[in-house]
């Protein structure tokens, strides 16, 4: 089967003057001279007879000419046939489009994926009829197939990283339950080179694949790879960092560049800070901006890098982070020892105060506040506090117990753990209080109890649910406060003998939390786990609100599509920040040669690859070997002809 | 209305037009007769008296009345006396005056032929001592001056050519059943038109004329344009007996008028040979001279 292609598809225009022999006939037709005469009788038998051959002879001229003006219309237009052998009934086309991010890139004024889209609308328009067609956008979310595989010209490109081996796999899927005989894959991409695919393991023999590469490789591109908020806690004397680490992939280094922070909170700007960088080539630059916030509240704003290349989407990257004063932890110790080290919140203490690996900040958010209860004394003011540890505190005086209810009754969270001073008879004041999730029936005889069995749903242990994050059975104590869950308890928690290990219970608008063993090395050496201090801070984040699960900013890539663009928008009470994905920014690409080896792609010879191959070779304009204009030239010559012998026996 | 016609009648009789087109066709009708012999007009009947014409050789059959013995007696040979007959003949012509005769695509004008026709019959008739009468008409009878042979019928048969306009309607041979109760007498009839009448219609007309005993002799004349439709380009006809318009390409409907006509003029020959009715074709480029002579030579040979 052949398709009809032209070179000069433009003087098709010149087909507009099919209206000139129409022209011509109306304008110039003459006007009929009165001739008199004595009878009408033999003329209109006359004309009756001839109507009919006078009718067809004026059409078949007006044909002939409209036909010669076309024809010559389509001679320069220089058209040409595509053979399209091997297609028809027995072929099946993939055609995959990249809308990854990088795709938003410029060349010539047009994004990298509308040329896609054109190209393959191309591609789809010269398909011979009967070829069974797959269309699909893709990025590293996976493939979104189109029913009707129809381009759809209202889409955009997303924000999304790349996945060529998702695509490929999907296309791969497609060839290998088809049933026909000639299988084509057009890949429109930019070949970006991005590092991370999922794995696809070649085509089933005879797919040809086609890469149509679109645009040209960047020389340049600055980018804005990364936005942290170092220090989000409000501190007295000390601002708030904002670090951004701006890349630039070129190959000559970028000196002088602006790179500007803006911040708000609502609608007030809290800061519009510029700064100058200068970076080399292949290279990136951490940039940090100290904002001084004093005010609690959800902050937004961008960091911008102001570059002049060819792919502006990565160009500033947004953040949002709210920002709220230390949560003041009392730790309240019931067997303080006789150095800090022996102290039975030292473990406790330390490990707030610890930050972990990763959070930008060798400060954490908790202060910690050690107390001493021994003998006689009495807790401190609650008012301050947002949590409330109690680390074998062997019984509370009554006006305590008093305030301390109060104080989780109106929204406070407290925090048990037992020790060997912990009694039955000491807690049952607690309990009757209702502030115990669990009653205390005594500690356990020395051996060995492991944490076995958690709710890896619950906030506290859902980091943890991947044992590649840790493994939790891997805690063990020595001794555990045997406990029997209150009605209204959860346990989160149990050890190896079944016997529950951390249990909650809200009470009031607070929550409680008894964790059935020491806090420190008395009942075993969990402290110096590993998971220790992961474990702590889970725990008092829960406690605090500090766990990404309560957070009220959170972040995700933007797109697909122009319905969710990159900024900050707020929903359902959620902040939402939206960014391009960072490894979009990367202006490195596979040759197709690499790239069929990436993907273990063999290049597959169609019969009329030759011809086609020296057709794209050729300029633009050159003279094609499969061009018919000469056919052209003869039709022509024909239609003349016919116009002339027809013209001759057709009087004006 | 009526004085309107009286109107233009007065006008008309001290038109000097109207006399110098008078003088013309006496003239014409002269020059044209004149232009024969004398001895080609034959009388179209047998007589039997009158004037001695010439001798010719006895044939077995002739009547022995007629032998010349003087002759006979001098020579030795049998000849036989042949005289001129006395013709007593009523000649009736009768012209189509309808609006169709006015086609005049050669200069003149089929009414004007066919007057220079019918004065030229009149003239040579009249000269024969023969009644001359005529008859014009259209849808209706025009004009009718009964067979005369008086000197001055002449002039009344040319000034009833000049003096009546044709009228637009015609297309109906009917007519011609009226004109042939005017026409008694058994006479010779020498209709001349355009005959653009339905066939059928005709012939019956012309059989009526039969049935009355005439002899029936046709002078079928026609405008170059209806012959052959000799224009080219885009050309609007317009009927003059229907005013009626026709706009078409003439070159090329050309060749089917022709075959139309071609067809029509046969069917007109062909009904006029099984009356045996003799029907001359003239259009009016050709000569009137000619015409006559031709005409009387075949009439010659008929009698």
């Amino acid at each position: 089967m052949f398709g009809m292609n032209l070179i000069h598809a433009g003087f098709l225009a010149a087909a507009a003057a099919v209206a000139i022999p129409i022209l011509i006939h109306l304008l110039l037709r003459p006007r009929a001279r009165l001739v008199s005469i004595g009878t009408l009788r033999f003329l209109k038998l006359a004309v009756k007879e001839t109507t009919r051959r006078r009718k067809v002879r004026r059409w078949l001229l007006l044909a002939m000419r409209m036909a010669a003006v076309l024809l010559l219309a389509l001679l320069f237009a220089r058209p040409y046939l595509s053979s399209s052998a091997g297609l028809g009934q027995d072929s099946e086309v993939v055609v995959l489009l990249d809308q990854s991010g990088s795709m938003t890139a410029t060349c010539s004024g047009r994004s990298l994926f509308s040329c896609a889209q054109a190209a393959a609308e191309k591609i789809l328009g010269d398909l011979p009829q009967g070829v069974k067609v797959h269309l699909g956008y893709f990025d590293d979310r996976g493939v979104v197939p189109c029913p009707e595989a129809r381009v759809d010209s209202n889409r955009q490109s997303g924000f999304s990283g790349t996945d060529f081996g998702q695509a490929l796999c999907w296309a791969r899927d497609v060839f290998l339950i088809s049933g026909r005989q000639h299988r084509k894959l057009y890949l429109l991409t930019d070949l970006q080179r991005t590092g991370q695919h999922s794995p696809c393991k070649g085509f089933p023999a005879g797919v040809e694949i086609e890469i149509i590469e679109l645009g040209k490789p960047l020389i340049s591109n600055l980018a804005v790879d990364k936005v942290d908020v170092v220090r989000p806690t409000i501190r007295a004397q000390e601002p708030i960092v904002v670090t951004a680490h701006v890349s630039n992939a070129g190959v000559l280094p970028a000196r002088n560049v602006q790179v500007r922070l803006c911040l708000a909170n609502g609608g007030t700007t809290v800061a519009d800070q510029p700064k100058t960088i200068s970076i080399a080539a292949s290279a990136s630059q951490q940039i940090s901006f100290s904002v001084p916030i004093g005010q609690p509240g959800v902050y937004h704003g961008f960091v911008e890098v102001a570059a002049d290349d060819g792919f502006s989407a990565d160009d500033r990257r947004w953040l949002a982070f709210e920002a709220r004063g230390a949560d003041r932890i009392l730790l309240v110790d019931g067997e303080p020892g006789s150095s800090v080290f022996a102290n039975e919140t030292y473990y406790l203490e330390t490990a707030l105060r610890l930050a972990l690996p990763g959070k930008g900040s060798a400060l954490t958010p908790y202060e910690p506040i050690r107390w001493a209860l021994e003998g006689e004394s009495h807790l401190p003011d609650l008012a301050s506090c947002g949590v409330v540890v109690l680390c074998n505190v062997a019984r509370l005086a009554d006006d305590d117990l008093a305030r301390l209810r109060t104080f989780v009754d109106s929204g406070g969270r407290l925090l048990i753990f037992t020790g060997g001073k912990v009694e039955p008879a000491s807690y049952a004041a607690l309990d009757q209080a209702g502030l115990l999730p669990a009653t205390v029936e005594g500690a356990t005889e020395a051996g060995l109890f492991r944490l076995q069995t958690w709710d890896a749903d619950h906030p506290i242990f859902r980091p943890m649910s991947d044992p590649q994050q840790g493994d939790l059975r891997r805690v063990t104590f020595r001794q555990i406060t045997r406990v029997k869950p209150a009605t209204d308890a959860k346990v989160l928690a149990a050890a190896s003998d079944g016997n529950p290990l951390l249990l909650e219970k809200p009470f009031g608008r607070g929550i409680v939390l008894l964790f059935a063993s020491a806090a420190d090395r008395d009942w075993g050496d969990w402290p110096q786990s590993r998971l220790y201090v992961p474990l702590v801070h889970q725990i008092i984040g829960y406690l605090t609100d500090r766990l990404p699960e309560n957070q009220r900013v959170r972040s995700e890539i933007a797109g697909p599509g122009a319905d969710k663009p990159p900024g900050v928008v707020n929903e359902k009470g959620m902040v939402l920040v939206r960014n391009l994905d960072a490894r979009e920014s990367r202006i490195e690409r596979y040759s197709q040669k690499q790239f069929r080896e990436e993907f273990q792609m063999t290049e597959v010879k169609v019969a009329e690859a030759p011809l086609q191959t020296l057709a794209k070779a050729m300029p633009f304009g050159a003279e094609r070997p499969d061009e018919i204009w000469t056919c052209i030239i003869w039709f022509l010559l024909a239609v003349l002809a016919i116009e002339i012998f027809v013209a001759n026996r057709t009087h004006a | 209305m009526l004085s309107q016609t009286i109107k233009t009648a007065a006008r008309q009789l001290i038109d000097p037009e109207f006399f110098t087109s008078l003088e013309d066709l006496n003239l014409i009708a002269r020059s044209v007769v004149d232009g024969f012999l004398h001895g080609l007009h034959r009388s179209p009947y047998v007589g039997f008296s009158l004037e001695f014409a010439s001798h010719r050789e006895y044939l077995k059959g002739d009547d022995l009345r007629h032998l010349n013995w003087k002759l006979y007696g001098r020579q030795d040979k049998l000849y036989v006396k042949q005289y001129d007959a006395e013709t007593n003949l009523d000649l009736h012509l009768l012209l189509d005056w309808s609006g169709s005769m006015t086609t005049s695509s050669a200069g003149v004008a089929k009414q004007r032929y066919a007057s220079c026709l019918a004065a030229a019959v009149a003239h040579l008739a009249l000269m024969q001592q023969d009644a001359v009468g005529l008859t014009l008409f259209s849808n209706v009878i025009q004009e009718h001056l009964p067979p005369r042979a008086k000197s001055n019928q002449l002039n009344e048969i040319l000034h009833a050519l000049v003096r009546v306009p044709p009228r637009p309607h015609g297309e109906s041979a009917h007519i011609l059943h009226e004109v042939a109760e005017l026409m008694p007498r058994r006479g010779l009839v020498v209709l001349v038109s355009d005959l653009f009448y339905d066939p059928a219609e005709l012939f019956s007309a012309l059989d009526h004329f039969h049935f009355h005993g005439h002899d029936v002799l046709i002078f079928q004349v026609l405008d170059p344009l209806e012959r052959s439709l000799p224009v080219g380009g885009a050309i609007r006809f317009r009927g003059l007996e229907t005013g009626r318009d026709l706009t078409t390409q003439a070159d090329e409907i050309r060749p089917a008028y022709q075959a139309v006509i071609d067809q029509w003029l046969a069917d007109l020959e062909h009904g006029c040979q099984t009356r045996e009715l003799d029907r001359v074709l003239l259009t009016t480029d050709e000569p009137l001279v000619g015409v006559l002579h031709n005409y009387l030579a075949r009439r010659a040979g008929h009698y």
